[in-house]
């Protein structure tokens, strides 16, 4: 079976196909999820978000202009809606490109399963990241990943930044990888 | 678009730790499914045009830090709805305001239940101990055929 097009899911969710908005959902549920988390909002929070965010588009199915926008329309209204829960919990929104070297000193607090030592180095490593680096890496390894306009819409950032702010993520996840990787004593690269 | 290629496997084991500490929970996914059967055809919308409390403006943040209510505005063609939100202790009070004036019969929906009060002939109403989250109104209309309802909003 071929895979439906995103403007043919719409179209038959907007005439009232549930299999159609069920598809939608399993397609993007996931980088709604990662945005909420990735700017670090609780479980319950990002819960809230989604909600909101897919009742969002429950509203606008037989009204969006461009089918081809709606996975930046989709983290557009998770962003939004996710400033609106850091305002309301007192917490700081980022602005600008400044933020990039500012660490967030909040690793990521829940208690996790993890397999290996050096699956947790990179969980913990992840969760000290700014916060942009971590909405920005946790949505690009979504089941469906985003394209750069899209990863654009999640951060509010121009598409043009966003391949130079990927690289730093990238490099400042490393780094600090590394970091715990030799106070732990353990000085492989683990890229076997 | 190139990439380093340990770029590449360190998103490759990002992806797998992300997926075993933090995957969506099948009740968030449930709820996103769920939120279809709130897909309404035969009412206008009224889209939030408005909310002091998001944004940067000045007036948000003096809302913000003076704790003061919250100001939502929804437009509908030919007809606008404002609802202040205010704290009270765990719920929400609303009081909102019709315009143009009108008596209505108004349901704040929610996930989760249902509150119907009345808007009187200038078009006020009020409902106290709303339930925290995600809500919507639902706004008949005295003397009106076509019904609106707002957009989700979450409070």
């Amino acid at each position: 079976m071929s895979e439906r097009t995103t403007a043919d899911l719409l179209g038959a969710a907007a005439a009232g196909d549930r299999g159609a908005w069920d598809t939608l959902v399993e397609r993007h549920a996931r980088l709604v999820w990662s945005i909420a988390r990735g700017y670090g909002l609780s479980a319950a929070d990002a819960a809230d978000v989604s909600q909101t965010a897919w009742l969002r588009l429950v509203e606008h199915v037989g009204r969006l202009r461009d089918p081809q926008g709606l996975v930046a329309w989709l983290a557009t209204t998770t962003r939004h809606e996710c400033f609106r829960v850091m305002r309301r919990t007192g917490r700081e929104v980022f602005a600008g490109e400044g933020d990039l070297d500012v660490e967030t000193g909040d690793p990521t607090p829940e208690t996790v399963v993890l397999d290996s030592e050096r699956d947790r180095l990179l969980w913990a490593a992840l969760g000290e990241l700014p916060q942009r680096c971590q909405v920005l890496l946790r949505a690009m390894v979504c089941a469906e990943p985003p394209s750069y306009q899209e990863l654009a819409a999640a951060l509010g950032m121009p598409v043009g930044s966003i391949g130079p702010t990927r690289s730093r993520c990238l490099d400042q996840l490393k780094k600090r990888l590394r970091v715990r990787e030799v106070a732990v004593g353990n000085t492989e690269t683990g890229e076997t | 678009m190139t990439i380093e290629p340990t770029f590449d496997s360190l998103l490759d084991e990002l992806r797998r730790v992300v997926d075993q500490a933090d995957p969506i929970p099948d009740a968030v996914i449930r709820a996103a499914k769920e939120s279809f059967v709130w897909r309404t055809i035969d009412a206008d919308l009224a889209a939030l045009v408005n909310d002091s409390a998001a944004g940067d403006t000045a007036a948000a943040v003096a809302v913000r830090a003076s704790g003061a209510a919250r100001l939502l505005t929804f437009q509908a063609p030919g007809v606008e709805v404002e609802v202040e939100v205010g704290e009270t202790g765990r719920g929400r009070r609303l009081t909102g305001q019709l315009v143009p004036v009108s008596s209505a019969r108004v349901t704040i929906r929610s996930m989760t239940g249902a509150v119907d009060v009345v808007a009187d002939e200038f078009g006020r109403f009020s409902a106290d101990a709303v339930p925290a989250g995600t809500v919507r109104l639902e706004i008949e209309r005295d003397g009106s055929t076509s019904p609106v309802v707002t957009s989700w909003v979450s409070i």
